[in-house]
């Protein structure tokens, strides 16, 4: 029955873009910048790989890279005023990130590392990018009201509106805090159980109740028993 | 799915620990609110400082030497008046009472029945009833400063008499404890007055006391 909400909250990148107060703000903050190194940091999963991927279709002059490129591969892709935008940048090894950095003090290629909050502090903490300027933009994880936003557009597009209350909403949050990728997880899993209860008629939990939320939680450890 | 049962389980045993926990946190919440009540209805009130007063006249023992029909001394002032309360909390050495000779005398007991006898008693220069606070509260300072503690004990405790939440009062008493040996009775009165009132030159001399 609930085929279609749980395809809708699968964990992959598709053009549907949710215009998050944080999301907007960190794109234009990568418009504005003219910094030829920036770093574009967040927690796991609070939409930086869709903010790089949105940005890279948004920008003809760019190219995406994942950060499992060595030093030698990067060098194919250099080309003068083209930015390069590379995702998971924690992955890329000390030496190719030192060799990033010689490359933007040059001033003639631009590169945005995305990466994790905690390994971009570790990285930033060294002193070759204590002594530089560089623009750090942070993406931060959405608000509630923006989740209940979220969460609402998708499902009236599968006509599952109206489906939650405000409490269940309240705890959904409470257990995600705003995480794009809990969020979507949670929700798919819980549509998963709601889908099975209705396949194998168990009237308690043919409708989201408390229980299926908690349930949830724990399934996707969440929650500790 | 297969693991929707054993879901429902675990949900199920979660929300009992839940309710467990906020069962505790209600009725430690709960036992919280009765020890605040107990506390206030039980709080302690500051126990002004007793005055040990000298033994009041009893107007039996006079009544009894008139009974007898005593041969009384007279000296140039003491006469029995009859105004004497029963009760009069002035300074009076009872024991010359007691050793007032008696000597029956048929003369003098004609004499004593017409004019009954008068003894007036020898009023202190200064009254409890009568003295200011100030007055009691220097002269216990007086008494402390010669180091007759006694004296100064005996004056604090009637300044206490007159108001007893003066700290001066207190601050003083607990100096004279302390000078007389009875520290751990210095403390304690300390305490009391620091539950009621907050003062930061007591609480000095609590802790220098306690330590």
């Amino acid at each position: 029955m609930y085929e279609n909400v749980i395809k809708e909250f699968e964990d992959i990148i598709n053009d549907d873009v949710f215009n998050s107060f944080s999301f907007n703000y960190a794109i234009n903050q990568i418009k504005k910048s003219s910094n030829n190194l920036k770093f574009l940091i967040g927690t796991p999963g609070s939409g930086k790989t869709f903010l790089i991927t949105y940005y890279h279709k948004q920008t003809p002059n760019s190219i995406l890279l994942q950060g499992t490129i060595s030093k030698e591969e990067l060098d194919n892709f250099l080309e003068e005023d083209k930015l390069i935008i590379i995702d998971e940048a924690q992955l890329l090894d000390i030496k190719t990130i030192e060799y990033i950095r010689t490359l933007c003090d040059t001033k003639k290629y631009y590169f945005l590392l995305s990466m994790h909050l905690k390994e971009a502090k570790e990285i930033l903490q060294k002193e070759h990018f204590k002594s530089r300027s560089i623009d750090i933009i942070e993406l931060s994880t959405i608000t509630k009201e923006e989740m209940i936003q979220y969460l609402n557009n998708k499902l009236l597009k599968n006509n599952a509106n109206h489906i939650f209350t405000k409490k269940e909403f309240n705890k959904i949050f409470k257990y995600t805090k705003g995480n794009f990728r809990y969020i979507k997880k949670f929700i798919k899993t819980l549509f998963e159980l709601l889908d099975f209860a209705y396949n194998n008629n168990i009237s308690k939990y043919k409708k989201i109740n408390n229980c299926l939320i908690t349930m949830t939680a724990l399934k996707l450890g969440l929650e500790n028993d | 799915m297969t693991d929707f049962f054993e879901l429902e389980k675990r949900c199920k045993k979660l929300k009992q620990k839940q309710l467990l926990k906020y069962s505790i946190y209600l009725i430690l919440i709960f036992l919280l609110i009765i020890g605040v009540l107990f506390y206030i209805q039980n709080k302690p009130k500051p126990t002004p400082i007793k005055i040990e007063h000298k033994k009041p006249i009893q107007i039996k023992k006079i009544k009894e030497i008139n009974k007898t029909k005593p041969k009384v001394k007279i000296k140039a002032k003491t006469e029995i008046n009859k105004t004497i309360e029963p009760m009069l909390n002035v300074d009076i050495d009872l024991n010359k009472i007691d050793n007032i000779s008696i000597a029956p005398n048929k003369k003098i007991k004609k004499e004593i029945n017409k004019t009954k006898p008068k003894v007036e008693v020898k009023k202190p220069i200064l009254q409890e009833e009568t003295i200011s606070f100030e007055k009691a509260i220097k002269l216990a300072e007086i008494y402390y400063n010669n180091a007759d503690y006694k004296n100064s004990i005996k004056w604090c405790k009637i300044a206490s008499k007159i108001d007893n939440t003066n700290e001066k009062v207190w601050k003083l008493y607990a100096l004279n404890l302390e000078k007389t040996g009875q520290t751990d009775k210095a403390i304690k009165i300390l305490k009391t007055y620091l539950q009621y009132k907050d003062s930061i030159e007591l609480r000095y001399i609590l802790k220098r006391l306690t330590q």
